[in-house]
């Protein structure tokens, strides 16, 4: 769905300043923790330790009475909270398990001892940042937290054991290769074409599966911020080239065709292993600008 | 993993609300646009494009932790998470107490860095060292 310049404009000035949002969470998750029960009455047990969202009390609010419990040294109270957090997310954490492993170049029975490891980490991890400390993240966005945990154990975990495999070094395989190539002669390489064509969703393409699209993200995560956001917007948002020059400040369309041509190029190369030419992925690099916006 | 470094990469509370508010418009089904947050934040749209991408094309509700959805379980963890080995290992070295008969034994190469062991007052000054510490 591409905006007008106009449209982003007036879109972008609705949204409230960060704290605000900020002070807002706070707000919500205060108002619930006023109203809810303590674990000893069976209401309050119903909420804090439901497996199911039905009736269930927010992760936020669980946290903190995880938190409450463990610093009051209620130690039987905490590790029933803590068991519950674990049931709720039982779902994410398995996915994430899957996903965190996909690539990792081991037997089956390995992967099976590798996916218990990584639980056993991401357990311990959790109850060190929810019981021992007072990082408010937690209680007020839950799931974006849990999300950044479960990279941090899966990197620290790959990497120990040397499973942590780098996209750049693999052979291009079924649709990413292909399509790294059609977008960089599309875009006309790094000088920019007059004309870039329609492309459709990267995100939604049927060739790929869950690993290739994992890889797309590594790579495409390693580009320089402008050109990251350029093809995101580009290819997951399908946004025009008026837009992306909105959204990147007011570029011309020409400074956009150039800095989604020299993402193009250097996500390609990467994948094809030809780093040499395109590691200088600092931010600082000038797009050509005539004004012609 | 040192606590310095979870501090250094950890996201502020900043980044962490526009987030979620990025995701709460499109768990209702809106489609909140990149071009629109890059240019009210744009110190945090980096990590925007980072979200996005992560996100499935068309099923809002795929982000929810309290939507487990149907799905093939993956040969690498056929159980629930909650009843796996690691977990149990995890939760025993917590609270100290053993969940199974037997105790499991460890399988990565490598102990986990996170101290999970309850705080220890620290050694009066002048106490003579400990010779077992020192082999």
């Amino acid at each position: 769905m591409a905006l007008e310049a106009d449209e982003i404009e007036l879109a972008a000035a609705t949204l409230p300043a960060a704290a605000t949002l900020v002070a807002l969470a706070r707000r919500r998750l205060d108002d619930e923790l006023r109203a809810l029960p303590p674990l000893t009455t069976a209401t309050g047990r119903r909420a804090l330790l439901a497996d199911r969202p039905n009736g269930a009390c927010s992760f936020g609010a669980l946290a903190h009475a995880l938190r409450a419990a463990a610093q009051a040294g209620q130690m039987d109270e905490a590790r029933e909270l803590f068991v519950a957090l674990l049931r709720r997310t039982d779902g994410l954490n398995r996915r994430w398990v899957m996903l965190a492993l996909s690539r990792a170049p081991i037997s089956a029975d390995e992967r099976r001892e590798c996916a218990q490891d990584l639980a056993q980490e991401l357990t311990l991890y959790l109850w060190e940042q929810l019981a021992r400390r007072d990082d408010t993240a937690w209680e007020l966005f839950f799931s974006r937290s849990l999300e950044y945990a479960q990279g941090r154990v899966a990197t620290s975990y790959l990497r120990r054991q040397g499973l942590l495999t780098d996209p750049r070094a693999r052979r291009p395989e079924r649709g990413l290769a292909l399509v790294f190539s059609r977008l960089a002669s599309a875009s006309g390489g790094a000088s920019g074409a007059d004309e870039i064509a329609a492309e459709p969703s990267l995100a939604a393409s049927p060739t790929f599966n869950q690993a290739e699209l994992a890889d797309l993200r590594a790579l495409v995560a390693r580009l320089p911020t402008r050109e990251r956001l350029a093809v995101v917007m580009r290819f997951w948002q399908q946004a025009s080239e008026a837009e992306i020059t909105v959204a990147l400040g007011g570029v011309t369309t020409r400074a956009v065709r150039y800095t989604l041509g020299r993402a193009y190029a250097r996500l390609r190369a990467w994948y094809v292993g030809e780093d040499a030419a395109h590691e200088d992925t600092h931010d600082q690099e000038e797009a050509p600008d005539d004004g012609s916006g | 993993m040192t606590a310095q470094d979870d501090d250094a990469l950890a996201p502020d509370l900043d980044a962490l609300a526009i987030q979620e508010q990025f995701l709460e418009e499109w768990r209702t089904g809106k489609r909140p646009q990149l071009s629109v947050y890059a240019l009210r934040y744009p110190q945090y749209a980096a990590a925007l494009a980072d979200l996005v991408m992560r996100l499935p094309p068309d099923a809002p509700a795929a982000e929810e932790p309290e939507r487990e959805r149907d799905e093939k379980r993956p040969e690498s963890f056929p159980e629930r998470f909650v009843s796996g080995a690691g977990v149990r290992r995890a939760l025993d070295a917590i609270f100290g107490e053993a969940s199974s008969a037997e105790p499991l034994p460890r399988v990565a190469e490598q102990p986990a860095t996170y101290d999970a062991a309850p705080p220890q007052p620290p050694a009066p000054p002048d106490a003579p060292p400990d010779p077992s510490s020192e082999q």
